[in-house]
């Protein structure tokens, strides 16, 4: 929230963030990844043992 | 500095929250029926893969008996029996050799077990994260929405000229 760093809404905003957003953000990219691996080997799997 | 502070934020918040909720209620189906479609891949290579390439190594060591047995019965000599087997051996054994690799790679666990707990472990992780971080977020914005809503609402303090709390519409006619 620009222009709010210093006070109080932006101390609870970046507070909310740092507490909540930032992991969500990181476990969605790091899931985003996983599951293409599991889409490539599931496929393979399959493939395999058709 | 003011006496109150101007809360004009609680809309925001208010939509904020809604979009959390909803982003909530599509991510959890989504990443569960990731979680379903490897559950399913694992019934099938356990159960029906695995039933599946038994009966055709048991098929396949039958009919190679079976060969067997038919070529060692005939009359013919010894040597060109063994020609006779060698000629038709390499094909009709791929078969059976075929379906005894896929047996081996179903019953050791190494064709998906192993690749695959650990991602889905780290998609769990994100589970975690949806259903029980995020359900606190939401909570969170919950309490601050009332306690601003509240706050807005509340009659402003006893010291004159303080301006009223403007919440999220515009001051009653009259105000100062």
């Amino acid at each position: 929230m620009a222009g709010h760093e210093g006070s109080l809404e932006g101390r609870k905003c970046q507070e909310f963030e740092q507490k909540y957003m930032e992991e969500l953000f990181a476990s969605v990219d790091r899931a985003a990844t996983v599951i293409e691996q599991l889409d490539k080997l599931l496929t393979k799997v399959r493939t395999d043992c058709e | 500095m003011p006496d109150r502070a101007h809360v004009t934020s609680v809309d925001a918040l208010e939509s904020f929250r809604a979009g959390l909720i909803v982003y909530l209620s599509k991510a959890r189906p989504a990443l569960e029926e990731v979680s379903a479609e490897v559950q399913r891949t694992r019934s099938w290579l356990e159960h029906d893969q695995r039933s599946h390439w038994s009966r055709r190594c048991a098929a396949g060591a039958g009919s190679c008996r079976r060969r067997r047995r038919r070529f060692s019965a005939r009359s013919s000599p010894p040597s060109a029996r063994r020609a006779r087997w060698k000629r038709c051996r390499p094909p009709r054994q791929a078969g059976p050799r075929r379906s005894d690799a896929k047996l081996r790679t179903l019953s050791s666990g190494t064709g998906v077990r192993q690749p695959v707990s650990p991602l889905v472990k780290q998609m769990e992780k994100l589970h975690t994260v949806l259903t029980n971080d995020m359900v606190q977020a939401v909570a969170y914005l919950t309490e601050a929405i009332r306690t601003l809503d509240a706050y807005a609402g509340a009659a402003p303090p006893s010291a004159g000229g303080a301006a009223p709390a403007a919440a999220a519409g515009p001051q009653p006619e009259g105000q100062p």
